[in-house]
């Protein structure tokens, strides 16, 4: 049994009485295991973002379902579902307008805590806060200051260590570094690599970046056009891609190597 | 048409101030850069490095001051033009094209309209600057072009709202085009065909180009000359092959140690500690000191001023010119 | 080599020292007015209503410094108890239709579509009534008194709060960080009294700052055509109504009070340009 799948998921937007809208997604089905990196590569308007909604659960598909341990989330009991939420978790892809700027790092982290009633009463919740900080590269001594005084690369650790407080086993990325400086991107991606590993967590890791996705997952899925074109090893993907999508997608990435002239 | 010889494009010692909560804020920080006619030099750069502002300082678009140096184009000195004769610069010599073409197009004219708007401003008859219109979104790649004219900007995709902006900036047959991040809103397909749409248009032309980006990789097999910005000042300025092959500046070569390649084998990212910093915060000394693998001690004491390599090109670094 | 400055005029923007007075002369005004609003009556001596007709209507002096009116009451020690009834009735009505257009805009907010619906629609029919007349219907029903006057302004005073704090809210809803919260688990309730209304009351505060400042023009307008306060009370526009018929021989009894209520509206009315800046983080410098 898989951790997580996404069988036949249907997903119009727009529609309204008899018409059924603008396809979205289209009979997507995949499966997510236990401890893996998948990657999916999609431009935008794929779906890849209603497939995330769907996935996290802030969207509902038309036909098809989400099912978490085997269990279907349609018809999920309410503490079921529940405890989906929390071991579901998501890092988007701007850090900066991911955090509430009113709150404090500590109430950013510990919200997840104070909701499914974790890590008990303050001292333990603040110790909970202080470990996962240290554990994303964050002084815990920070923790009563606002986002705003921080980088783009600190909120996004910030926004990390906010989904991994609750300790989820699935950590959804979407495009959790394209919005960040260039020298920062390579730290990010590093820090979610070893967390995974350290942690044992599922990712599901979307982006548009090739070359991301192919450095952290060994499993890659290509979108187009709300259906999943090619999925396979990234070897297979990069080295051999089978379908022509992926074969323009790869020739289109610059290569930073310049001809002599 | 070009009237000077020498550099197209000459700055000099050009600095730009904000003012901030504790005194003035220096963005920009002695930048000098010269463009020959046809040239093409890409400014890269992570968020805070002045890349932009230091584009928009030439086109006076920038609501900053600049404080001191010079701007000179084709001999004129920017700074002292009064603002009709920089108006008349504007899209006729030097053109301008922005990351979001969204909102660099105004929603509620058609394209025809904005197109034709500088031509019709100068003069040109009507029909003539709808002929040249059709023409240059022909060039572009438009399909239809005559009927497009008709069309609201929000009627095409990104790419071909990028095309229609590169036109505008094109009709009036600049000198010189300043692209400041052209393709970063766009996919990684329609980047490359806007990539080498403004290749081909740049060669038909002899075109010079100031391409403004923070992507190393899209740059390789665009330009000629790429000049590293880092807090506000230029570290690195090389000939582009050159740069790549071998990076002098610290900053470069942990830039492009990061970068995650598809033509390599799957391997550990190098990361460069820290964050570039604000431009209120910048460090003492050199700014790229405390994330600098070779840092030596005096490198917090001055900034390092920028010297010529024998092969040539320039840097700012007193370590590596040491070795 | 010429400098090249490529001055760019800064269009209404003022300096850093400059905003710095801005604040200082805003803040210091408002102050003032809050002052006299808590220890005007405490301080005043006794009698300051009782008629002193041997005294009636003399210009300023070093006695009365702002003079005495038809019944020589001195206009200063009327004009400085007058801003409590003045003032904090403006405040008063900004409090309470701040209160109920906040509510409006949360449950709207909070209960769904049909809710939603139901809200706003009768946010909008109170909105396209007319303000002040449907303030003079309500009253002279009730019977011409400050108390009615307030009534009357809090009922056509709260849906543009209601309609503007829903519009923000709804804007508010689409951030990231709400579906974060979303994500993370949060209730519907903890997302809109955690997330989305702390971020959506900055234009609010502001526009209530400068809503006292209006207020209290409507309020002394209302006691000004009689159906608000009513004379004795010192409330400022009751007292421009009182003096409206002796302008020609005792100016200063209309003009003190109708000045005190401009510098009371300008100084809230400027007090929510302060608040602005102050609130917005885009014009906060880092």
């Amino acid at each position: 049994m898989s951790l997580l799948e996404v069988r036949n998921v249907n997903k119009s937007y727009g529609g309204r009485g008899r018409s059924s809208g603008i396809p979205v997604l289209r009979d997507v089905s995949f499966a997510l295991e236990a401890g893996e990196s998948l990657g999916l590569v999609g431009e935008s308007g794929s779906g890849k973002t209603t497939l995330i909604k769907i996935v996290v659960g802030l969207e509902r598909p038309d036909s098809g379902d989400v099912l978490y341990e085997g269990v279907e989330r349609s018809s999920a009991s309410r503490s079921t579902r529940r405890g989906f939420s929390k071991d579901v978790q998501l890092v988007f892809q701007d850090p900066v307008s991911s955090l509430n700027p009113r709150m404090t790092v500590r109430q950013l982290v510990e919200e997840g805590l104070v909701i499914h009633g974790l890590a008990g009463d303050r001292s333990g919740r603040t110790e909970r806060v202080a470990e996962v900080l240290s554990l994303v590269g964050l002084d815990p001594d920070q923790m009563e200051r606002l986002p705003s005084s921080f980088s783009g690369g600190q909120c996004q650790r910030i926004a990390i260590a906010r989904a991994l407080a609750v300790s989820p086993r699935v950590l959804v990325c979407d495009e959790a570094v394209s919005a960040l400086d260039v020298s920062i991107q390579a730290q990010i991606l590093n820090l979610l690599a070893d967390m995974r590993e350290q942690l044992g967590i599922s990712l599901f890791f979307v982006a548009h970046d090739l070359a991301v996705v192919r450095y952290l997952c060994p499993r890659v899925m290509v979108m187009s056009r709300g259906t999943i074109v090619e999925e396979g090893p990234r070897e297979q993907i990069f080295g051999d891609p089978q379908h022509e999508y992926t074969r323009a997608l790869l020739e289109a990435v610059p290569v930073p190597t310049p001809v002599r002239r | 048409m070009i009237r000077s010889d020498g550099p197209l494009l000459r700055m000099r010692d050009v600095c730009i101030d904000v003012p901030g909560k504790a005194g003035s804020v220096r963005l920009v920080d002695g930048f000098s850069l010269d463009i020959a006619p046809a040239e093409r030099v890409a400014l890269v750069g992570e968020s805070g490095s002045g890349k932009s502002i230091t584009a928009r300082a030439i086109m006076r678009l920038a609501p900053q001051t600049v404080t001191s140096g010079s701007i000179e184009f084709d001999g004129l000195d920017l700074g002292s033009l009064p603002e009709r004769a920089m108006t008349r610069l504007r899209g006729r010599r030097i053109g301008m094209v922005f990351q979001d073409p969204m909102r660099a197009l105004n929603p509620l004219m058609t394209i025809g309209d904005q197109l034709t708007e500088s031509l019709r401003d100068e003069g040109v008859g009507k029909s003539e600057a709808v002929r040249r219109a059709v023409a240059i979104l022909e060039e572009i790649g438009v399909p239809n072009a005559a009927q497009r004219l008709r069309a609201y900007p929000h009627e095409f995709s990104g790419g071909m709202r990028q095309r229609v902006a590169i036109a505008i900036a094109l009709i009036g047959e600049p000198d010189l085009l300043i692209a400041d991040e052209p393709t970063t809103a766009l996919d990684v397909r329609v980047q490359r065909q806007v990539l080498q749409l403004l290749d081909r248009i740049a060669r038909d032309r002899s075109l010079a180009v100031l391409l403004i980006t923070h992507d190393l990789g899209l740059v390789a097999n665009f330009v000629d000359r790429v000049a590293v910005m880092y807090a506000g000042r230029k570290v690195e300025d090389r000939r582009c092959w050159e740069l790549f092959e071998q990076p002098a500046h610290p900053y470069t070569q942990a830039l492009l140690a990061t970068v995650l390649r598809l033509d390599r084998p799957v391997t550990r990212p190098k990361t460069i500690p820290g964050a570039p910093p604000h431009p209120a915060g910048r460090p003492n000394g050199c700014a790229f000191h405390p994330r600098c693998e070779l840092a030596a001690p005096e490198c917090s004491r001055q900034v390092p001023s920028l010297r010529r390599l024998a092969k040539g090109g320039e840097v700012a670094c007193d370590v590596v010119g040491r070795i | 080599m010429r400098g090249a400055r490529t001055r760019v005029r800064r269009r209404g923007k003022r300096t850093a020292g400059g905003q710095r007075l801005f604040t200082a002369i805003v803040i210091g005004a408002v102050g003032f007015l809050i002052l006299m609003v808590i220890f005007g009556p405490i301080f005043a001596p006794d009698g300051v209503n009782r008629s002193n007709l041997l005294n009636a209507m003399q210009p300023p002096s070093a006695e009365h410094w702002l003079g005495t009116d038809e019944q020589g009451r001195d206009v200063l020690w009327r004009l400085i108890i007058g801003a409590r009834p003045t003032l904090l009735s403006a405040a008063l009505v900004v409090a309470c239709y701040g209160t109920i257009g906040t509510l409006v805009a949360t449950f709207a907010t909070l209960g769904g579509r049909w809710a939603d619906e139901f809200l706003m629609r009768l946010t909008d029919m109170t909105l396209s009534l007319p303000g002040m007349v449907v303030a003079l219907g309500f009253a002279t029903a009730l019977g011409p008194s400050l108390r009615s006057a307030i009534i009357a302004m809090v009922l056509v005073g709260w849906p543009m709060t209601a309609r503007l704090l829903r519009g923000i809210m709804r804007e508010a809803m689409t951030q990231p960080y709400i579906s974060g919260a979303r994500v993370l688990g949060a209730s519907r309730w903890r997302v809109t009294f955690r997330h989305v209304l702390p971020n959506s009351m900055d234009v609010l505060i502001v526009k209530w700052a400068a809503d006292i400042g209006f207020t209290v023009l409507i309020l002394a307008g209302l006691s000004f055509i009689g159906v608000g306060a009513q004379p004795p009370s010192s409330e400022w526009g009751a007292m421009v109504a009182e003096a409206r018929s002796y302008v020609s021989t005792a100016w200063w009894v209309a003009l003190a009070p109708g000045a005190a209520i401009a510098f009371s509206a300008t100084a809230f009315g400027l007090l929510g340009e302060v608040l602005q800046v102050r609130l917005n983080p885009a014009l906060k410098a880092r």
